[in-house]
């Protein structure tokens, strides 16, 4: 049963809830601008203050300087509701947009291959597209592969690093539903550290990629292929050279980009991690061999 | 002794997931345990631990589940998650370091001090 720090006598001991209390909550609620949440953290300040009061009485002190004492232990109720609103943040409503601009991408994208057309569209996507998320992994053979670029670039988001190590060029072998023989593709390669939950897969997709001549590529779908093996980029040969990156929501993972166009000189990845934007630029002049 | 408020909030997130690596804990148990182990030497603004809490919560490192009390009452707990269990170790291993590097470096100054 959840109390209302608000009443005046509190419904489950019966005891008269001082001025000292209300206006302690007051003033902390009055910092979190996410009222949602705001019955939630009454409910366990309370309980934190009561455990207190108790713990104070039985050291002798009369209930309502033990109420007092209580919450002037819980610090300054405004710089306590700033810190709380800092770790209670609107997600819903971005979760709420992210969803739609993903919902609203993935229809683009069912809308061309259902047509089989490959043109920009009106926001200006001529690069290519990402894998979608069920498409698997895809067979890669060493004749199959035109350049190979290691890289060492790292990016900072929060508690997150990504660092990019290789980027592969390739060309599709074969036709099929949507992928045209003779076109280029490229993987790029990436670990990651720091540990998250939903947050980090969600997130920690770029929010687009753009080349050297300004085209771009705006797809948010990572592809979770757990459960595949090892991966080795650096040794893209052999008939068994499967481009099959271990992705879990901690390690490394890979993009796959079609129609890439040959010459290309670099290729920025960018992040928008909740409106915080950083950037890596992946040089592909470096690689082995020439870009065909 | 007083400390620095930075050395002390630099650390906050590695003292709660210790702690709630050995079990799970309520907020007022767990503020009353520190001061417990540390010899009352962390005496936390006791309302200053839930903003740990909860934004430990919402980077998916520890997750809270409420239990019914006898008095009708809620009380929430804290259980860390295999995401908060990999953050702890990595935090150990930069307190570790960092506390290293700072011996090395004072060592002198604790020798011209008479402390050595």
């Amino acid at each position: 049963m959840n109390m209302d720090a608000n009443e005046r006598t509190d419904p489950v001991t019966g005891r008269g809830r001082s001025e000292a209390v209300r206006t302690f909550f007051d003033d902390v609620l009055q910092e979190v601008k996410f009222s949602w949440d705001h019955d939630e953290i009454r409910t366990e300040l309370e309980e934190q203050i009561l455990e207190e009061c108790a713990y104070l009485e039985t050291k002798g002190l009369p209930e309502e300087e033990a109420e007092t004492e209580a919450v002037r232990r819980m610090g300054d109720p405004r710089s306590l509701g700033k810190l709380l609103n800092t770790a209670h943040q609107p997600w819903i409503g971005r979760l709420w947009l992210l969803t739609n601009t993903l919902l609203a991408v993935m229809l683009i994208v069912f809308a061309v291959n259902l047509y089989g057309i490959r043109e920009t569209n009106d926001e200006g996507i001529p690069f290519g597209w990402a894998e979608a998320e069920n498409q698997g992994v895809m067979e890669l053979l060493a004749e199959d592969t035109v350049f190979h670029v290691t890289c060492d670039e790292t990016l900072q988001l929060e508690q997150y690093q990504i660092r990019f190590t290789d980027v592969v060029c390739f060309r599709i072998p074969a036709d099929d539903s949507i992928y045209i023989k003779g076109d280029y593709g490229i993987y790029i390669f990436y670990e990651r550290t720091g540990e998250g939950g939903e947050e980090a897969i969600t997130c920690l997709t770029p929010a687009f990629f753009r080349d050297d001549q300004g085209r771009t590529l705006a797809w948010n779908a990572p592809w979770l292929d757990e459960g595949k093996e090892d991966w080795n980029p650096s040794q893209p040969d052999g008939r068994n050279g499967i481009y099959g990156a271990t992705y879990s929501a901690s390690k490394m993972g890979r993009f796959r980009i079609y129609g890439f166009t040959p010459g290309t000189k670099y290729i920025d990845v960018v992040y928008d991690f909740f409106g915080q934007r950083a950037s890596c630029r992946l040089d592909l002049t470096k690689g082995e061999e020439g870009i065909v | 002794m007083n400390f620095d408020k930075g050395l002390i909030g630099g650390s906050s997130a590695l003292l709660v997931l210790s702690l709630l690596a050995e079990k799970d804990y309520y907020g007022y148990e767990m503020i009353r345990t520190l001061e417990e182990r540390s010899d009352e030497t962390f005496l936390y603004n006791e309302g200053t631990l839930y903003p740990i809490l909860h934004k430990l919560e919402s980077r998916g490192l520890v997750v809270s589940y409420k239990e019914k009390l006898d008095n009708g009452r809620e009380r929430k707990y804290y259980q860390i998650t295999k995401a908060g269990l990999a953050q702890l170790e990595h935090e150990i291993e930069q307190w570790e370091t960092f506390s290293s590097s700072v011996n090395k470096v004072i060592l002198g100054s604790k020798i011209a001090l008479g402390h050595v």
